[in-house]
């Protein structure tokens, strides 16, 4: 009986779709050609053009542009000789100076915070008094230099 | 060396149309067949076949052939679409009128009314199987296909196969004793 059923399946066999499905399902999977954009084509190349024109107008400052001083302030040589140049004493002479004020000031502040009466006496005022006439000495010489170039 | 049909899978997989479309003339008749034994409507088959190959080209570039005839994948998407089908409110028909338009045009009248007797019969207890039982049958004996590419289609054993064609068979025949005595 199998064989029966069988033989009747296999006459199932003829069974087929229709040739309009068939094609039409079938144009499902053609591709898609793309239309011919001439018109973009001619707008992309003007748009180029137009491009590079731009990008030479704003490059030209930068290619007429010549920095000198720039780039002479920045010549390593002209740095070096200048460097060598500048006036090592004006270090020396800031730190004695700083030394000069230091002893100043450390000599105010133990005088005055000496509770002593030495200060008072009458011998060592005197020499402080010389000492300070010694310092208000004038030196004529420049004076008499300045007078010279006045006349 | 690859098969023609390798060679034609390759092109289809890196998007070449005319691969495809070769691929779909050499299995469109048969996967119509397929879904139409299962869901009994033309429309409903034609919707369904549409589907299928739709869906077999947008996945083709995930295709792993794996020796298996390039059909086999066709029937488990087509099985599952006509899964998805009856779950989302499909029905199967039971054909009372013969879709003379579906049969070959070769034979003489007398035997074209025999045939649709049969085509009848046999397609309307075909409904009445589980999927799985209508699957086996059309493949294997309207397709001719093997019990390998059978069970990698349904994804499941050689022997799950066997013994589903077996129950299929014999509901097949009781549903066919049923109908006659009618």
């Amino acid at each position: 009986m199998h064989e029966e059923i069988i033989k009747q399946l296999k006459t199932l066999k003829n069974i087929s779709p229709d040739s309009g499905f068939v094609s039409h399902t079938r144009n499902l999977f053609v591709p898609i050609p793309t239309p011919q954009r001439v018109v973009s084509a001619f707008t992309w190349q003007y748009v180029g053009v137009f491009a590079v024109v731009v990008i030479f107008v704003f490059s030209i400052p930068f290619l007429f542009f010549v920095p000198e001083p720039t780039l002479a302030s920045l010549d390593a040589v002209s740095i070096t000789n200048e460097v060598r140049e500048l006036p090592i004493n004006i270090q020396l002479q800031e730190i004695k100076y700083s030394e000069d004020v230091q002893n100043t000031i450390t000599n105010a502040i133990s005088e005055a915070s000496n509770t002593d009466v030495n200060h008072l006496n009458y011998m060592l005022l005197k020499d402080e008094e010389a000492s300070i006439q010694k310092t208000k000495e004038i030196n004529t010489s420049v004076d008499d230099l300045i007078n010279k170039a006045i006349q | 060396m690859k098969s023609e049909e390798e060679i034609l899978i390759k092109r289809a997989k890196s998007g070449d149309h005319a691969a495809f479309q070769a691929l779909y003339d050499q299995y469109v008749v048969q996967i119509y067949r397929f879904v139409f034994l299962k869901v009994g409507q033309k429309q409903d088959a034609e919707d369904l076949t549409q589907h299928v190959f739709v869906n077999a080209w947008e996945n083709i570039p995930s295709y792993e052939h794996r020796g298996f005839p390039f059909s086999s994948w066709l029937y488990r998407i087509a099985s599952n679409a006509t899964v998805d089908h009856f779950r989302t409110g499909g029905r199967t028909v039971d054909i009372e009128n013969i879709p003379e338009e579906y049969l070959g045009g070769d034979e003489n009248q007398e035997d074209a009314v025999d045939t649709a007797i049969e085509v009848e019969t046999i397609k309307a207890v075909l409904t009445k199987l589980e999927p799985d039982q209508q699957s086996v049958l059309i493949m294997k004996f309207i397709e001719d296909k093997t019990n390998k590419e059978i069970a990698e289609s349904l994804q499941k054993s050689e022997g799950a196969i066997r013994v589903i064609q077996h129950r299929a068979l014999k509901q097949l025949k009781t549903l066919i004793h049923a109908r006659r005595n009618n």
